[in-house]
């Protein structure tokens, strides 16, 4: 009778199997419904993480292959401006070289009719397909030629509204030039290319639109077999130490390195959100204990032995766990589908990224597994009563009720585990605080610890008070909580956990964001209004003034005009942000950022030129100290500074640094502004200011005025942009609690049943009872939230410290009360809002309930 | 002859709150294959704990309990799950509780499920012992709906599906009808005689053990049996070390 | 028991075996004349068991005459002038009681036996208690043994009238053996907060 669809395991056949799988599913459905949706949130949360967490560098490779492609080497510029053409027609002669293909690439903006969008401009010609990029290998595009009008991704054309052949309108250092655009990427041939914001002209092109006739940014080389060595060392004759020489995907690295930080941050946070989801399917699970025991020692009387018992667990855990964590991938995808925003914006101002959402098949099978982990752990732990040593039908002699109550030895054993694991962490964090991933997920479970023995506490005050309040709920719920149950400490646990992650990650979070705010509004508090030729940077686009400084400066309420420059260097594998100031900035460092050195000492030192203040992370790299003297490779060649205060990263991770505006205009050669900080005159507002100066620079689009305000805030937005994976991790964390919270306590009120309906024939009325569960639920989830909130704020402090101590951004810890409080009210409303109806309905239950089940 | 089952000086106790209970304390008895024994006992006297020793469910605090000479307590949990699936049959009255919505057939089947058989031929072989029961009409109904006539003969039918050779019964019939009593009792006298299997009931009625071969009674920690070789008539050492001082 | 000499077990050869061991017991406690002994072995043994006055002197003679005891006419304590026969044990009295104690009395008033020996025995005789009761419920227990079983069929008045006769016998035995139980407990509590 061997039947390959129906083999039998451990003795028992698959179709056996789910002949009692379909029973315990009849038997017991809500209870199987609820524990299911209580894992499905928790798969959920941890999809939503993962995907979250999904770094950005998969989509940035892609574009940087498709437009390098087969180019081994470049020369890149290390300013704006780029160098002369001529250079191309040198490198292409060098023996070697096969290929060389000029590209002039600069941050713009792009206006359609319904929009504007910060694009890069790549000025490219057809050599640059002859290295293959663009598609031309896979699509034959070999003899293209670029026109001179403008190739959009269907993104960009569709953000701006505009359709092959409309005219736009491109925003360039500080100048607007029309423009047509002749194509459109459709997303499905052009992939990356397609989805990235970036906009293709041909090279004339490009340099008529951006005012640099005769000048490119990059020339990419495709040496020939065994040559690049050789071609290398040409090349650095030829770029003279004022060009950068690097391999032709030396973009990744860069980016690499500037999106770390925020991997790693998200990382720590979705680690603990994977453990926290995991923990909320196990709880779920742990609900259901009491009656998969009963079930257990039944089969065990009818024959069953301990290995297919392990078997019929497994197989339902599995059944269960894989349907709940499919349900929970589906769940968490559409929440990330409609909470996730891609791509920071302010990686964007220094790297063309481009959108995708990417669901990976390795996403889903890790959420599957680990929901379906989880829950083998938690319906495992009927296996207990499999010990040899325990009769057959031990749970229906088992004088703890049915299992479901905590020895009281097992809540002091749990509580001494939960303060060694404390005790560990705090050592351990002290010294390495890199582990801080370890030290977030072990204090949730050191919160998890430490819930049995507050219980056994909680519950001897409410003995106490019993005997002194008349309250016939009391007296109900102090009996129901004399002893620790498994339910009720599972479903404080899920409370406690979610508000642990709430908390911990909001309150780390918010620190970031003060920080940054704190950082950004002295950066910016430099000047009352700012011109600069717009858009999301980190004010690193240099523009042509053309008369428009001394405009302004003529204007009424115009008190002075200064030229602010600045932008991005490619040093090693860091693209720093420099910041030029230039005198009168005051301070020209914000003071909140400094950690080694003093504010006034490092303006002095600063206006005095030679000196520049350098980020921790990049001091750190080069061993600097206060002092120290160090090099940058700028466009006239090697500058040798010193460091004169050691800062935070000034919120762009790879780092800062922050020179006087003389010593730029001398190592970079140019006297153009990324910005012009406008002092008003006393008495003069912002708003009457900047009508000032919108006049006084009369018809130039490709110039934006704002406020101080105005353009903090733009700050301010961009930086919650930018940390668009923890605000979403913070949002997913709090959305599956309210759900898992709303589960769990469904699941035991429903359990509850019978023992209300034992209670009405004690003569206790609906009213009684409600209030009592109430009460009890009150009691339960407040211990949770307490022990939660404790445990939230201490992890707030570690993942803080991390921040600070291992990526360099600025977060000073402060304990986000308000934020506490919030999560706390809506556990509470969601908590109201379950007891309310199902509550209501198991209070009703009828007397005779109580024999049923 | 080797008895079937056999308890050898079996004792064991529980714990009320501090206190030790003694409930079987040094006790013999044996079971002959294919005898029938009934073990009456007022309520808390031990009956309970005496059949789930028996059925190997409950393992001793000290003595031995061997079906066919093994010891039980010595025997792989696989030999024990074998002893359940295929020697000893144990009925509780409650036992159907863990899936009351579990339907009549199903419940018979799902015993048999251990055994390696596929649902459709365990769903058979229940068909064919309901009908021998003459249960087979409520075949399809859930448990939770039957009488408890109609149940007691379905957890019997439950039992003897694994055609054991011991069936251990704890009181297996508190049924209201006195009439469905005596018609329970001759049912299950009837197939323990037809298929040769040896019976181990206990009641706190002594109705219910008409009919069956040895009569043993429970009582404080010992028994007293019809069968003589069973019949424990020494006194522990415990209460004649008692007995003897008193005696001085 | 086998070895005792049947000489010594005369005494409590023929009938009312029972009242004659329970009067002895009560001759070795105090000795009486016969209505005091009447009186108290009426109270011992309870409203159910109707003891004959008559019958009592009856037994002190016969006691007399098994040399187990001795009568002496004595004044009554209340009427010197008149005088009654009081009885008083022998030397033989106690060794008879305790084989009393040990043998198994004739089945058909098995109980009234046990009562009969519950009411005079002396803590010395726990043990012996112990093992007649366990005997008594032996006993009850193969007599119910001994009932036919129905066959859950029987649909005639005759048949209906056979169980409930059944159920009698059961009742009764079961009632016998309840008591015989809950006796050795009380016994063996006892003795337990004794030690």
């Amino acid at each position: 009778m061997k039947n390959p669809l129906n083999p039998a395991i451990a003795g028992v056949r698959v179709s056996m199997l789910a002949h009692l799988y379909g029973v315990r599913l009849r038997s017991h459905a809500i209870q199987e419904l609820l524990a299911g949706s209580g894992i499905a949130v928790g798969v959920a949360l941890v999809l939503g993480v993962l995907v979250a967490n999904a770094s950005l560098t998969g989509a940035a490779a892609q574009l940087v292959h498709d437009v390098v492609g087969s180019a081994d080497l470049q020369l890149a510029a290390r300013s704006q401006d780029g160098f002369g053409e001529r250079l191309l027609a040198d490198s292409a002669r060098l023996t070697g070289v096969r290929t060389a293909a000029p590209v002039l690439r600069e941050n713009v903006a792009v206006v359609g009719p319904h929009g504007r969008e910060p694009v890069q401009l790549l000025g490219v010609n057809s050599s640059v397909l002859s290295l293959g990029g663009f598609g031309a290998r896979q699509f034959g595009l070999a003899n293209f030629s670029f026109g001179k009008d403008l190739i959009l991704p269907a993104s960009v054309a569709s953000a701006i509204g505009a359709e092959p052949g409309s005219p736009v309108t491109v925003l360039a250092l500080g100048a607007a030039q029309a423009s047509t655009v002749s194509i459109v990427l459709k997303s499905s041939p052009f992939g990356a290319l397609a989805s990235s914001p970036v906009a293709v002209t041909a090279l004339p092109s490009a340099q008529r639109l951006t005012g640099l006739e005769g000048r490119i940014t990059q020339i990419l080389i495709a040496a020939q077999p065994g040559a690049e060595s050789r071609v290398r060392g040409e090349l650095q004759r030829l770029g003279a130490g004022r060009l950068n020489v690097e391999a032709a995907d030396e973009e990744l690295a860069l980016l690499a390195q500037a999106v770390k930080p925020n991997d790693e941050s998200t990382t720590l946070f979705a680690a603990i959100s994977v453990m926290i989801g995991f923990l909320l399917a196990v709880n779920a699970m742990l609900l259901t204990v009491p009656e998969r025991r009963r079930f257990v020692a039944e089969l065990r009387m009818q024959g069953y032995d301990r290995r297919q018992i392990v078997v019929l667990l497994i197989f339902q855990a599995a059944v269960l766990g894989l349907l709940a964590s499919a349900v929970g991938v589906v769940l968490g995808a559409l929440l990330s589908h409609i909470f996730l925003h891609r791509i920071p914006t302010y990686l964007t101002t220094a790297f063309p990224i481009g959108g995708q959402q990417t669901l990976r098949a390795t996403t889903v099978l890790a959420a599957l597994a680990c929901g379906v982990l989880a829950t083998l752990l938690a319906s495992l732990s009927p296996a207990l009563d499999l010990r040899a040593d325990r009769p057959t039908d031990a749970v229906f002699h088992d004088r703890s009720g049915g299992g479901e109550v905590l020895a009281p030895g097992t809540a002091v054993k749990l509580a001494v585990a939960g303060v060694v694991a404390l005790t560990a962490i705090a050592l351990v964090l002290a010294l390495a605080p890199g582990l801080t991933i370890v030290g977030g997920t072990a204090l949730a479970l050191a919160i998890l610890c430490a819930i049995p023995g507050v219980f056994a506490l909680v519950a001897r005050a409410l003995h106490w008070a019993a005997e002194r309040v008349p309250s016939s709920s009391l007296i109900v719920v102090v009996s129901e909580l004399r002893t620790v149950t498994t339910r009720s400490v599972a479903l404080a646990g899920i409370a406690a956990l979610a508000v642990y992650g709430s908390v911990a990650i909001g309150g780390a979070r918010a620190d970031l964001l003060r920080g940054l705010d704190m950082n950004f509004s002295e950066y910016l508090g430099t000047a009352r209004l700012w011109v600069t030729s717009g858009g999301n940077d980190l004010t690193t686009n240099a523009f042509n003034p053309a008369g428009a400084t001394a405009a302004i400066a003529r204007a009424p309420g115009v008190a002075s005009v200064r030229v602010y420059q600045g932008g991005f260097l490619d040093v090693g594998r860091r693209r720093l942000w420099i910041i030029a100031r230039p005198p009168g900035d005051e301070p020209p460092v914000p003071a909140s950022q400094l950690l080694e050195g003093s504010a006034a000492r490092a303006a002095r030192l600063l206006d005095s030129g030679g000196w520049a203040t350098v980020s921790d992370a990049f001091a750190k790299e080069r061993h600097l100290a206060l002092g120290a003297a160090f090099a940058l490779p700028t466009p006239s060649g090697l500058a040798r500074l010193r460091v004169a205060a050691i800062t935070t990263n000034l919120g762009w991770s790879p780092g800062a640094v922050v020179l006087s505006s003389r010593d730029y205009r001398r190592y970079w050669q140019t006297a153009q502004p990324s910005a012009l900080e406008v002092e008003l005159r006393p008495g003069v507002s912002e708003a009457a200011g900047r009508r000032e100066v919108v006049r006084a620079i009369g018809r130039r689009p490709g110039l934006g005025v704002q406020t101080f305000s105005e353009r903090r805030a733009q700050y301010a937005a961009d930086s919650r942009q930018g940390l668009y994976a923890l605000s979403e991790i913070a949002t997913l964390l709090l959305i599956a609690a309210a759900l898992a919270v709303a589960s769990a306590l469904s699941a035991a009120i429903w359990q509850r049943r019978a023992r209300l309906a034992s209670l009405k024939i004690q003569g206790y009325s609906t009213g009684q009872l409600w209030r009592a569960l109430l009460l009890e639920s009150a009691i339960v989830l407040g211990i949770g939230c307490a022990i939660g909130a404790a445990g939230g704020v201490y992890g707030h402090a570690l993942a803080s410290r991390w921040l600070r101590l291992e990526t360099d951004f600025p977060a000073p810890f402060e304990v986000g009360l308000g934020k506490v409080l919030l999560t706390l009210a809506l556990l509470a409303a969601i908590a109201l809002a379950v007891i309310a109806l199902p509550g209501l309905l198991a209070a009703r239950a009828p007397a005779r309930a109580s024999f049923q089940e | 002859m080797t008895p079937l089952l056999s308890l050898e000086n079996v004792s064991k106790s529980f714990f009320d709150g501090g206190r030790r209970i003694v409930v079987l304390d040094h006790v013999f008895l044996d079971v002959d294959a294919g005898v029938s024994v009934g073990v009456y006992g007022a309520r808390r006297s031990g009956k309970s704990t005496l059949l789930r020793l028996a059925a190997g469910i409950a393992l001793p605090d000290s003595g031995a309990i061997r079906f066919e000479g093994r010891d039980v307590a010595r025997m792989s949990s696989r030999e024990r799950g074998r002893l359940l699936r295929r020697e000893i049959a144990f009925v509780s009255a409650t036992d159907w509780r863990a899936n009351p919505g579990e339907s009549v057939v199903d419940h018979v089947a799902t015993s048999l499920g251990s055994d390696g058989v596929t649902m459709r031929e365990a769903r058979r072989k229940a068909m064919r012992v309901l009908h021998l029961l003459d249960a087979a009409e409520s075949a399809e109904e859930s448990m939770g709906a039957l009488s408890l006539t109609e149940r007691a003969r379905v957890l019997l039918a439950r039992a003897l599906a694994r055609e054991p050779r011991l069936l251990v019964l704890d009181e297996p019939a508190l049924l209201p009808s006195l009439g469905d009593r005596d018609r329970f009792y001759a049912l299950l006298r009837g197939v323990a005689r037809e298929w040769e299997i040896a019976l181990l009931v206990a009641s706190e009625e002594m109705t219910a053990l008409q009919g069956l071969g040895v009569f043993v009674s429970i009582a404080d920690g010992g028994l007293v049996s019809t069968e003589s070789r069973a019949t424990v008539v020494s006194l522990p050492g415990r209460r004649r070390h008692a007995a003897e001082r008193v005696g001085q | 028991m086998a070895s005792v000499n049947p000489e010594k077990t005369r005494w409590m050869r023929g009938p009312s075996t029972p009242l004659r061991g329970a009067l002895l017991g009560l001759l070795l406690e105090r000795p009486g004349h016969g209505g005091d002994l009447a009186n108290r072995l009426a109270a011992r043994l309870g409203e159910t068991w109707r003891v004959d006055t008559n019958d009592v002197y009856r037994l002190l003679e016969q006691l007399e005459k098994t040399g187990l005891a001795v009568s002496r006419d004595e004044p009554k304590r209340n009427n010197h002038r008149r005088t009654h026969l009081v009885y008083y044990p022998t030397e033989e009295a106690s060794e008879a009681l305790t084989l009393w104690m040990e043998t198994l009395l004739p089945r058909e008033p098995v109980r009234l036996g046990l009562q009969a020996k519950l009411s005079v025995a002396r803590e010395q005789d726990a043990h012996r208690l112990l093992q007649a009761l366990k005997a008594y419920e032996r006993e009850c227990l193969m007599l119910a043994q001994l009932v036919g079983p129905t066959d859950g069929r029987g649909r005639s008045w005759t048949a209906l009238c056979m169980d409930c006769t059944r159920d009698a016998v059961y009742t009764q035995l079961q009632g016998e053996i309840d008591w015989s139980q809950r006796t050795r407990r009380r016994i063996n509590e006892f003795l337990e907060q004794r030690r």
